[in-house]
C-alpha cells in the first residue's frame, strides 16, 4: 500500500463536487442581482444627479438612465470573469505555497514531514495548470480585469486621461506584464519540475548527495518565491486590479493566506489518505505539527492583515483608504469583510489553541474547512470588489470555489498516483519521521 | 534543623537503566519522591507519572490580565482623563491601541509565567540549594524516596534491595 491508486469512487466524488460548483455558478448567473434592488435608495440621488447634468448637457443623460438589458448582461459577464479569475489566482497561490512548504522544510533540515512530503509535491504540480489557466484569462479578458491596460488612459488628449496611471505607466504596461509573466512562469515551472524529478529520483536511488543538492535548490526556491514570483505576481495580477492603490503589506498578506490555505488542504488530504489506509506511519504527532503550523500562520496572516489595515487607517491618505472604503464601509462587502477576519483569525485561533484540539481530528477538520473558506473570501475581497462595486459575494463565488478546489484536488491526487513511493520510505531522513514525537 | 527531610537515595550511572528502574519500582507500588539527572532524560516525566504542567493556563490568565489592564488604562487616559486630538482620530481609537495592548499581554504573561515558574520550583534569589548528591550535576542519576516516621526499617531494606536489583551502583540514606 505504498502507491496511491486513484480509484473511480474518489474521481466520481470530485466530478460531482465540480458539477455542484458549476450548477451553483449557473444558478448565480440566473439569479444575478447587480445590487439594483438594494440600491433603490440611491436611485433617488442618482436621478437628482442626472437632472442636474441634464441642464449641463442634454447628451449625458443617456448614460445615467436605468441600466439597460445589455448593461446588466455585461455586469453578469464581469461577475463571472472576476470570480473565475479570482479562483484561478487562488489556485495558483496554493500551489506556489506548496512548493514554498517543500523548500522551507527541506532547508530547515526537517525530518518530520518526510512521510507526507509527496502531498505538497503533488499540490505544487498544480502551478503548471493554473499558470495556463491564468494565461488564458490574461489573453482574452485582460481589458475586463485590468483597468490600466486601456491605451486611452495614457493619451493626454483623451477625456479619460488619467494622470496617476500615466505616471505609473513605466511599470504598469503590457511589456512589463508579459515579461514578468514569462519570468514567473519560466522560473516556477522549472523549479517545480526540478522538485518533482529530485524527490522521485530519491525514491529510486536514495543518495545523500542528491539530498544535499536539493537543499541548495531549496534556498534558491525560497528566495525566488519571495522576491520574484510572489512579489511581482501580487503586484501585477492582483494589486493592479485597483491600479491607483498600493500597499507594501499586500504581498506578505497574500502569501501568508496562501500558505495557511495550503496547510489546511494538506491536513485534509492527510486525513483522506489515512482513511483509505495509506501512510500507515503518519500519526497524530505529524498531524499535530501541521495543525501547529496552521495555527501559527493564521496568526501571521492576521498580523499582516492588521498591519496593513491599521497603517492605512492611521495615515488616512485618501488614495490608500479607498481600498478599505470599498470593502469595509460599503453595504455589499461590509459583512464579508468582518466575516473573513472572524473565519481566518478568531475561529481558528480559539479552535486550535489547546494542544488537545490540535491532536483532535474533528477540531482540525473544522478549523481547516473554515480557513479554506475564509481565505477564499479574503482572496475574493482582494481581487473582486474593484471590478464589482455593486455585486457581492454570492453563488457564483461559492460555485467557483467548489470548482477550483475539486480541480485542484483532482490534479493533486492524479499526480500522487504517479508517485511510486508515497511515504518516501527510502529518503535518508525517513527514520526521523517514523520516530517523530511531540 | 526541623525543616530537613530524610531520603533514601539510589544512584544510577545510566539513563536507560534509570528509566527501567523507575518503571519497575513504580510498578511494584513504591512512591518515588523525585529523580535527579544531569540532563533531560526523554520520557522520564512520563514514567514518573508527573502531571502535565499547568503553567500555560496561568500564562493565559496573566495574559488576560495584561490585556485588560492595558486596554482599560489606555481607554481611561485617552477617552476620559486627558483626551487629545491626534490627527482627527476618535478618542477611543481601538485600532491604534492594539499594538500596545498586544505587547502588554505578552509582557504580563511572560513575567507572570517566569515568576510562577520560580515559585513552583521553590527558587528565589539567595536560596540555599538542597543538593542530594553533587555528582547528579555531572554524570550520575539519583532516585529519592522520602523517609518519614511512618516508614519502617523493613520498607527501607525492601526498597534498597529493589534498587540494587534494578542496577543502582550505590544506595544510602541522607538528610537534607
Amino acid at each position: 500500500m505504498n502507491t496511491y491508486v486513484f480509484d473511480s469512487g474518489t474521481q466520481k466524488k470530485l466530478f460531482i463536487t465540480f458539477g455542484i460548483g458549476l450548477l451553483l455558478l449557473f444558478l448565480g448567473v440566473f439569479f444575478f442581482n447587480d445590487g439594483s434592488a438594494s440600491a433603490e435608495m440611491h436611485g433617488a440621488a442618482h436621478e437628482a444627479v442626472s437632472k442636474v447634468q441634464e441642464h449641463a448637457s442634454a447628451n449625458t443623460t443617456e448614460a445615467h438612465a436605468a441600466p439597460t438589458h445589455e448593461e446588466k448582461h455585461a455586469t453578469v459577464g464581469l461577475a463571472v470573469i472576476a470570480n473565475i479569475y479570482n479562483a484561478f489566482y487562488f489556485g495558483f497561490y496554493i500551489a506556489l505555497a506548496a512548493m514554498f512548504f517543500l523548500a522551507a522544510t527541506t532547508i530547515a533540515w526537517g525530518g518530520w514531514q518526510i512521510q507526507i512530503q509527496k502531498i505538497p509535491l503533488a499540490m505544487a504540480m498544480n502551478i503548471i495548470l493554473f499558470l495556463g489557466l491564468l494565461l488564458v484569462m490574461f489573453i482574452f479578458f485582460r481589458h475586463d480585469i485590468f483597468e490600466w491596460t486601456h491605451e486611452y488612459l495614457y493619451d493626454p488628449k483623451d477625456p479619460r486621461f488619467d494622470k496617476i496611471l500615466a505616471d505609473k505607466h513605466d511599470f504598469l504596461n503590457m511589456g512589463t506584464f508579459w515579461t514578468f509573466f514569462v519570468i514567473i512562469a519560466g522560473i516556477s515551472i522549472t523549479l517545480v519540475a526540478y522538485w518533482w524529478s529530485t524527490l522521485t529520483t530519491l525514491d529510486e536511488q536514495p543518495s545523500m548527495k542528491l539530498f544535499s543538492k536539493s537543499r541548495a535548490i531549496a534556498a534558491i526556491t525560497i528566495v525566488i518565491t519571495a522576491f520574484v514570483i510572489n512579489t511581482f505576481a501580487t503586484w501585477l495580477w492582483s494589486m493592479s486590479i485597483q491600479p491607483h492603490w498600493y500597499s507594501t503589506m499586500y504581498t506578505w498578506n497574500t502569501m501568508a493566506g496562501a500558505v495557511v490555505t495550503m496547510l489546511s488542504l494538506l491536513i485534509l488530504l492527510i486525513f483522506f489518505l489515512k482513511s483509505k489506509g495509506y501512510l500507515p506511519n503518519v500519526n497524530e504527532n505529524h498531524e499535530h505539527d501541521v495543525a501547529k503550523l496552521m495555527f501559527a500562520i493564521s496568526v501571521f496572516w492576521t498580523y499582516t492583515w492588521f498591519a496593513q489595515y491599521m497603517l492605512i487607517w492611521y495615515a488616512n491618505i485618501p488614495e490608500e483608504t479607498q481600498f478599505f472604503r470599498v470593502r469595509r464601509t460599503m453595504d455589499n462587502y461590509g459583512f464579508l469583510f468582518h466575516f473573513t477576519f472572524f473565519c481566518n483569525f478568531i475561529l481558528p485561533f480559539f479552535i486550535l489553541m489547546k494542544r488537545g484540539s490540535k491532536r483532535n481530528k474533528t477540531a482540525v477538520i473544522v478549523a481547516a474547512t473554515i480557513i479554506i473558506f475564509g481565505q477564499f473570501s479574503w482572496f475574493f475581497l482582494m481581487n473582486c470588489p474593484a471590478l464589482l462595486p455593486k455585486g457581492g459575494f454570492g453563488l457564483i463565488s461559492i460555485g467557483s470555489l467548489l470548482m477550483i478546489i475539486s480541480v485542484f484536488i483532482f490534479v493533486t491526487l492524479k499526480m500522487l498516483s504517479r508517485v511510486k513511493d508515497l511515504a518516501s520510505t527510502t529518503h535518508p531522513y525517513v527514520k526521523e519521521s517514523y520516530q517523530f514525537k511531540i | 534543623m526541623s525543616d530537613t527531610k530524610k531520603y533514601l537515595v539510589g544512584i544510577f550511572d545510566d539513563d536507560d537503566v534509570l528509566l527501567h528502574a523507575v518503571k519497575d519500582i513504580r510498578g511494584a507500588g513504591y512512591e518515588i519522591s523525585d529523580a535527579y539527572t544531569p540532563f533531560p532524560v526523554h520520557g522520564l516525566e512520563h514514567e514518573l507519572g508527573l502531571e502535565p504542567t499547568r503553567l500555560h493556563t496561568a500564562g493565559f490568565f496573566f495574559g488576560a490580565t495584561g490585556l485588560t489592564v492595558a486596554l482599560s488604562m489606555i481607554t481611561f487616559i485617552n477617552k476620559f482623563n486627558y483626551p487629545t486630538n491626534v490627527g482627527g482620530k476618535p478618542f477611543f481609537g481601538l485600532l491604534a491601541y492594539i499594538p500596545i495592548v498586544f505587547e502588554h499581554t505578552v509582557l504580563f504573561s511572560a513575567i507572570g509565567m517566569t515568576v510562577s515558574f520560580y515559585y513552583l520550583c521553590k527558587l528565589w534569589p539567595g536560596k540555599k540549594p538542597k543538593i542530594i548528591d553533587e555528582r547528579t550535576t555531572d554524570h550520575l542519576f539519583a532516585l529519592t524516596f522520602e523517609l518519614d516516621n511512618s516508614k519502617t526499617s523493613a520498607y527501607v531494606s525492601e526498597v534498597s534491595d529493589l534498587l540494587k536489583k534494578e542496577g543502582a551502583i550505590e544506595v544510602y540514606q541522607k538528610e537534607v
